[in-house]
């Protein structure tokens, strides 16, 4: 199964009206290039695609519509994106058009199935390829550049997410859900309400359903602010980017201070684990006491414990009919015994006194434990004040540069400030609204104090199971443990499983990339939520720029290997951390990699890429597209004295494929 | 449905000494929610017919 971007066509939107024309290898270009000139709207058709493929786009709200309105006086807009699909060697061409309202903030979807079959309302894809188009798979294919990092970063699931979402362990997710919400509604309906201790538990677990309802319907809206605000600081961290990489050497040092930044962040994290871990052995807590507790072991071992006495004798009194004298076992003798061992220890006693003899010896022996916790703690004090320092070094990096910019755009970092404030407020108030608990005691009794759905649900799921038990709807409650438990195996099992899978895939792949004994090998040692980069055993938080590069595009051939469907790569900056050499490497391998690669560059990733790309020949599809404005005239005179089919003009646009004058003409973003 | 997901299904249900007409009901709707091929009223159909299957192996 093979899916191509075809076509994309835009109008009345943030970007000029454009209608983009794509290959792929079978058209005989796998790898096309776009470049768009600053502000001319690349960051508009990078956002709106993959809502288009997933259909996504029919559920954002008014604001999010509006904001993708023309500069132009205009009440409407389209983006349309046509794919090509080869299912079983059937072929089609499949387009998906959204039409905007912006007066009203709505949109209209539709789909037209084939080229000569009229538009349906809805998102109507192919049934083969529809799990693979859903929102998180397409994020798979059609990523941002700083996505690369993500996948490797230690404090996210990026990674986990997308195995999940791709094969059909995010479905299963919610498939529990609705088994769970089905079983919920049973017992609510079909519960014997007769008993008065019933009613009540019906009435509260009724309760419960209302707070989860409130609950939900919060966190999805909070879901919805934090994806926008998390737009807008993506753009505004962009927009900012442009004014620090304006400044002579200002990216280089910004870069600079971030890597320091987030090295002291690792150190504090590192030490903070190992404080805590040492912390976590009560013997640290105080040299004197593991001192006393060595004299009691002392103590102990003088006392030469009579070691399985108790069963001894108790296997005698069972099994023997003569005591160990050679006298017979008489009742009186028996009792005797009975009372006398009474206080002898068992071998279990005798078991568990060893060890803890044993681990009081090895205690002793780290007995300089409080130092240790003293001395770890004085590295962490120093390590978070270094952190602190490279903090405010950066601080007052950024501050410089705000200083020296104009009025305007001191106001677009005064604006990212606040968004990185908003942010760190609205994921405070998601995972509230996600605290995995299982409400007990007064809580349980009242809904309207808990703040977390997930929590409410599981008082759901308990006072369903409790009333189902209670009611005459016990084989209904069995039944549905079953189910949840097998369903809840199947999807831990499958999901390690997978990951083990493409891990081994990704490391493949990853080989198949770099040349060999370059000195840069590198494989993902393991994978639990993210990928853990290393090699030899060793690992590392993360490699060079064009190692996390190749992983990530590796880490994305193997899923769609193992998942045996071909996607196009779309990229969004896709080469922005990777040095000249390895650019030049990467660039003449990009077309082996996928059948279509779609890659929004920019000027600073040219040198280098270039150079490599121009030994792949005519496997290339050189884009560039810009306003149609007076600053671009040049241009446009230039594209007019070329071949029809190498360029297309609109009011607002100009596009043009001519390899020649993308080469000359270097006009990405800064 | 991917494989691993089905041999992972096949061996819980086993554990869980469902039979295997079971096994095969839990299948299909498990495939037609990855697939996104069920709506609210059918998954209710098939959901309460997979909970019967699952009552009637409890009992033998």
């Amino acid at each position: 199964m093979k899916v191509s971007i075809d076509k994309i066509e835009t109008n009345g939107l943030r970007c000029p009206d454009a209608k983009i024309v794509f290959k792929d290898k079978d058209s005989g270009a796998s790898l096309n290039l776009l470049q768009m000139p600053n502000a001319t709207g690349k960051t508009t058709i990078i956002k709106l695609l993959g809502p288009t493929l997933s259909g996504e786009i029919r559920n954002w709200g008014s604001k999010m519509i509006k904001s993708f309105k023309s500069r132009e006086d205009v009440s409407s807009g389209l983006f349309s994106v046509s794919i090509l699909t080869d299912i079983n060697k059937k072929k089609s061409n499949i387009q998906f058009i959204v039409r905007f309202n912006f007066e009203h903030g709505t949109v209209d979807f539709t789909t037209s199935r084939s080229e000569t079959s009229g538009e349906e309302d809805g998102w109507l894809p192919p049934r083969e390829i529809k799990p693979y188009i859903t929102e998180g798979c397409v994020d798979v294919f059609c990523f941002r550049g700083d996505k690369v990092n993500d996948l490797i970063d230690s404090n996210k699931s990026d990674a986990e997410e997308t195995i999940k979402a791709f094969f059909g362990i995010t479905s299963s997710e919610d498939f529990l859900q609705s088994i769970n919400t089905h079983f919920r509604a049973t017992v609510s309906q079909q519960a014997n309400v007769n008993d008065r201790v019933i009613n009540s538990k019906s009435n509260l677990l009724k309760a419960w359903e209302g707070r989860f309802k409130i609950l939900k319907s919060d966190f999805e809206d909070l879901k919805n602010s934090e994806s926008q605000i998390n737009n807008d600081l993506q753009d505004l961290r962009e927009r900012s980017g442009r004014i620090i990489a304006s400044v002579e050497n200002g990216a280089e040092e910004e870069s600079k201070h971030a890597s320091t930044v987030q090295k002291h962040e690792e150190r504090v994290a590192l030490l903070s684990n190992e404080y805590w871990d040492t912390l976590k052995n009560p013997f640290t807590i105080s040299n004197e006491l593991v001192a006393d507790l060595f004299k009691m072991r002392e103590s102990l071992e003088k006392m030469k414990l009579p070691g399985g006495s108790k069963t001894f004798f108790d296997d005698m009194i069972e099994f023997e009919e003569n005591c160990i004298c050679g006298e017979e076992l008489t009742e009186e003798k028996v009792d005797h015994i009975k009372k006398t061992i009474e206080n002898y220890l068992g071998d279990d006693e005798i078991t568990i006194i060893n060890q803890i003899k044993e681990e009081i010896k090895i205690s002793f022996k780290d007995k300089d434990g409080e130092e240790n916790l003293n001395t770890i703690f004085s590295t962490l004090k120093e390590a978070v004040s270094s952190r602190d320092k490279a903090k405010i070094d950066e601080r007052n990096f950024l501050e410089g540069i705000k200083e020296m910019s104009s009025e305007e755009n001191k106001k677009i970092f005064d604006e990212y400030d606040k968004k990185q404030i908003e942010v760190i407020q609205i994921t405070g108030k998601i995972n509230n609204r996600t605290k995995e608990y299982k409400p007990s005691g007064t809580e349980l009794n009242n809904p309207a104090s808990c703040k977390s759905w997930k929590a409410a649900e599981l008082a759901i799921s308990e006072l369903s199971d409790e009333l189902g038990t209670m009611s005459d709807m016990i084989d209904d409650v069995n039944a549905h443990a079953v189910l949840v438990k097998i369903i809840t195996g199947c999807k831990e099992n499958s999901l390690k499983r997978l990951k083990e899978k493409v891990r081994e895939l990704t490391n493949k792949m990853i080989l198949q990339t770099l040349r060999a004994n370059s000195g840069y090998e590198i494989k993902v040692e393991s994978f639990d939520k993210f990928l853990q980069l290393g090699w030899n055993g060793v690992e590392q938080s993360e490699g060079s720029g064009a190692q996390n590069i190749i992983v990530a595009y590796s880490f994305v051939r193997a899923i769609l290997e193992e998942a045996t469907i071909q996607f196009p790569l779309i990229v969004d900056h896709p080469f922005t951390n990777v040095d000249i050499g390895n650019r030049r490497d990467l660039g003449s391998k990009l077309t082996t990699l996928m059948h279509q690669f779609i890659g929004f560059l920019i000027d600073v990733e040219r040198p280098g890429f270039l150079e490599g790309v121009e030994k792949s020949g005519d496997e290339v599809r050189y884009i560039s597209l810009f306003r149609n404005n007076k600053e671009n005239e040049v241009y446009a005179k230039k594209m007019e004295k070329m071949e029809q089919d190498l360029y297309y003009k609109s009011d607002s646009g100009l596009l043009c494929y001519d390899k020649e004058f993308f080469l000359e003409n270097s006009m990405g973003t800064k | 449905m991917h494989k691993i997901i089905e041999e992972e299904l096949e061996k819980m249900c086993n554990t869980n000494k469902l039979s295997k007409p079971t096994y095969m009901a839990i299948n299909k709707l498990l495939s037609k929610k990855i697939d996104g091929d069920i709506d609210g009223v059918n998954f209710s159909q098939d959901l309460s017919r997979v909970y019967d299957l699952i009552k009637e192996d409890i009992k033998s």
